[in-house]
């Protein structure tokens, strides 16, 4: 929780009680945390000085400045001293629009200030429209420290400090040296993990977890000295893990982004001419070949692009990988070459492990292994991997050992009601999971059939009015039909839900496999959905709601009755007033008949 | 004050309502290889009213629909057979929704809360039923649109931090509505925790 106040004043102008307290306590924190004992007034506040951002910014914003301008040169080298009127005007658009912006980001760099106080995290910025911003340190959820190629010529890091909720409260600093950076990230986890030690502790809240998102401000090997590589080794890279990687969608569109851009950059610099006598050329000459030939250059080449552009998109997200175990208990996460970045995931905030198997890594007998984390965003980090990620894609040997390493250290005080849970980890490598019964087989093949019957009769109206399919197009999409069958029953074998110790395990699909490890203490509701032909079948999807990933993971097409067994065991307590014993089946399928039997309840 | 405005057959709640309830709920066709209980439907069904609301909203979809297939017929001479075929269709598909969807909603749309939870089912064709431990519950709010203010109506929405976790009872009658956000309000306020 935090709050961003403007104020008219100037700098320290908010009145004596200002500085010491900083803006006011969150307005809207919520009831459930344990008293926040009022920090005293100026007295804990002096302790702790307002500090600057780095002087090297200004070199930083410098050299971005004459980066922005570099076109503008190019155009007037290129164009000489023939310059028209408008032109001029627009380049002089161009200039002051890239002052201005550089003059306000040092406007905004001189006038930061920051500190850490024993209770919170805050920021005071700008000259006019001055804000401030103060967080709790107990809410505090991320410290995200930044490194790009820029800044870490300099020596700088950028550092967020996010509560996990919403975009508006994260307190950004940019930038501050990037050993500053990794001793602040260090104080603030510091004290998540004493929190960690003393969850009861009196300071400590529900929220004294940070879990951090944080690219190291120097090379992986040196930056966070010490305090990291105490740490307990889960997993580190093998280059022999490439080819897996390469097995991603990536790798064939790839090619395209880079054409396109290729593209682009030519016809931006007005080469569009060029480029359109040369394929027209290059159409002249294919025409001289065999069609066959021409395909396989042309699709060889496109691979070769791709192979090459994947490797390098992996080699820049994946340099220096390793996953550790720090003291605290905390994993944490460093890869990447020119962005170094590294993810740090408090262990009190993993729910769970997501390992994903697309039908091509699954066939070379890969996977990847993602976390189930609350707070964290299952976003994209940009260079197609994700920030969640606990492992490149590997063997599958080795995403199972490493899922398990993760859930056996994962372990957080019970949460309030929960009666006692039962111990032990998943091992996905091992674990026996239910398969689901043969109804969700036949609306597998229905659907596979369905879909085959679609492409053909698509293929049979829509071509020969169209006239661009030529006349076998239907029996290809008759010739689909099976392997779509095929499909079908693979997705019916990859269903599956089991408990495991302290984990729900469930697993579903077939062009991406996805097996989920839950914990079974994070679950925070459950819903039961059915459309009609699923109460026809006999058949449920069952969500298990919870904080973290996702939101909420699907046991997709169980047995109705079964699903509702299997929710009771899995989480004890939740669904038990609105269990009843189960009667002779045959009765009625149609929760809507059943109402029929008690009174509607009117009005009170 | 949530056992008063129970009319159920079941009497309090909890699982003492076992008894009544078990001959309601037969078992799924397909096999039974564990457990021998089963999820019983909420004890409450919402506000009748709710059937005006819902067949109101209906209207309020099919009939401009219609209205501009019958503008685009009396206007446009050559499609007009066409237009009139999807008048008809447009006229019994939409007709039948809003005589059917409102009374399906109605045997489906059912409300529970008890000390622990939040239980409840909505839907017609599609049908869901959502629990949601009190414990884990963020935040209770009553969500009034013009319609339902005009039948008297309100919504209940609990959150939970999950994202796909909330549940929302549509329907009740809004006195009902703001009486039972208070409850839910009291009860979560009174378990420590982060909800999550």
């Amino acid at each position: 929780m935090s709050e961003r106040r403007p104020s008219d004043g100037r700098l320290g102008g908010d009145g004596a009680a200002a500085p010491a307290n900083g803006p006011a306590e969150p307005t809207g924190a919520p009831a459930n945390g344990p008293a926040h004992s009022p920090h005293g007034p100026s007295a804990a506040a002096g302790r702790e000085a307002w500090r600057g951002l780095a002087g090297r910014m200004v070199a930083v914003h410098g050299v971005r400045l004459a980066a922005s301008l570099a076109p503008l040169a190019f155009a007037l080298l290129i164009g000489g001293s023939d310059l028209n009127l408008s032109v001029a005007i627009a380049l002089g658009a161009i200039f002051g629009g890239a002052a201005l912006r550089s003059g306000a980001d040092v406007v905004s760099w001189a006038t930061t200030r920051y500190r850490v106080t024993p209770e919170r995290v805050e920021m005071r910025s700008g000259l006019l429209q001055r804000s401030e911003l103060s967080i709790p340190r107990d809410r505090v959820r991320t410290v995200n420290v930044t490194a790009k190629p820029l800044h870490r010529v300099f020596g700088l890091a950028t550092v967020e400090v996010g509560t996990g909720r919403s975009g508006q409260s994260r307190l950004r600093l940019d930038a501050i040296g990037a050993g500053e950076a990794v001793l602040l990230r260090s104080e603030l986890l510091a004290r998540g993990e004493a929190a960690v030690a003393a969850p009861a502790g009196a300071t400590m809240h529900d929220g004294a977890v940070p879990n951090a998102t944080t690219p190291d401000a120097a090379p992986p090997g040196r930056a966070v000295a010490g305090r990291a590589d105490a740490g307990e080794p889960l997993a580190r890279i093998r280059w022999r893990w490439l080819p897996f990687h390469l097995l991603s969608p990536w790798t064939l569109a790839l090619p395209l982004i880079v054409l396109g851009g290729a593209l682009q950059a030519l016809d931006s610099i007005g080469a569009d001419g060029t480029i359109r006598d040369a394929a027209s050329d290059g159409y002249d000459r294919a025409q001289q070949l065999p069609l066959g030939l021409t395909i396989a250059v042309l699709a060889g080449f496109a691979l070769l692009v791709g192979v090459v552009a994947a490797s390098a998109v992996f080699v820049e997200s994946w340099w220096g990988y390793r996953l550790t175990r720090e003291p605290g208990g905390t994993l944490h996460v460093r890869r990447g070459l020119l962005t170094s970045r590294s993810i740090t995931i408090e262990q009190r905030r993993l729910r769970g492990v997501e390992v994903a198997e697309s039908l091509p890594l699954r066939a070379a007998g890969g996977a990847t292994l993602l976390a189930i984390v609350s707070g964290l965003k299952a976003s994209d980090d940009g260079k197609g991997a994700r920030v969640d990620a606990l492992l490149p894609a590997a063997p599958r040997d080795v995403a199972t050992a490493v899922a398990a390493a993760v859930l056996r250290g994962a372990n957080r005080p019970p949460s309030a009601g929960t009666p006692a849970r039962p111990s032990g980890a998943a091992d996905l490598g091992t674990v026996q999971l239910l398969p689901h019964p043969r109804a969700a087989l036949r609306r597998r093949l229905v659907r596979a059939a369905g879909a085959t019957a679609a492409l053909v009769a698509a293929a049979a109206i829509a071509g020969p009015i169209a006239g661009l399919l030529p006349q076998w197009a239907p029996l290809v999409a008759v010739a689909l039909l099976a392997p779509a069958l095929l499909l079908g029953r693979d997705a019916h074998r990859s269903l599956g839900h089991g408990l495991a110790g302290r984990h729900l395990v469930t697993r579903h699909g077939t062009f991406v496999r996805r097996t989920y490890a839950l914990e079974r203490d994070g679950v925070i509701g459950w819903t039961l959905s059915r459309s009609p032909l699923q109460r026809r079948a006999g058949l449920a999807t069952l969500t298990a709601t919870t904080a973290a990933g996702a939101g909420g993971y699907r046991i997709v097409d169980a047995d109705d009755g079964e699903a509702v067994s299997f929710a009771a065991e899995a989480v004890p307590g939740v669904l038990a007033p609105f269990l009843v014993e189960r009667a002779a089946r045959g009765t009625s399928q149609r929760p809507g008949r059943r109402t029929s039997a008690s009174t509607p309840a009117t009005t009170r | 004050m949530e056992r008063a405005d129970d009319p159920g057959p079941g009497g309090a709640g909890g699982a003492g309502g076992a008894s009544g309830a078990a001959s309601r709920r037969g078992g799924a066709d397909g096999a039974d290889p564990s457990g021998g209980v089963a999820l019983r439907p909420p004890r409450h069904a919402v506000d009748p009213r709710a059937i005006r609301w819902w067949t109101t909203q209906a209207l309020l979809t099919v009939l401009p629909a219609a209205l501009a297939v019958a503008v685009a017929a009396a206007l446009l001479d050559g499609a007009r057979p066409w237009l009139l075929a999807l008048l008809a269709v447009v006229a019994v598909g939409g007709g039948a929704y809003a005589v059917v969807m409102p009374r399906w909603r109605y045997r489906v749309h059912r409300w529970e809360t008890t000390e622990e939870a939040v239980y409840a089912a909505a839907g017609w064709v599609w049908q869901e039923w959502r629990v949601a431990p009190l414990s884990r519950v963020q935040t209770v709010d009553t969500v009034r649109g013009p319609l339902q203010q005009l039948f008297g109506l309100a919504s209940v929405t609990v959150t939970t931090a999950s994202a796909k976790g909330e549940i929302t009872i549509d329907g009740l009658d809004h006195v009902l509505a703001t009486e039972v956000v208070d409850r839910l309000t009291a009860t979560t306020q009174a378990i420590p925790g982060d909800a999550t």
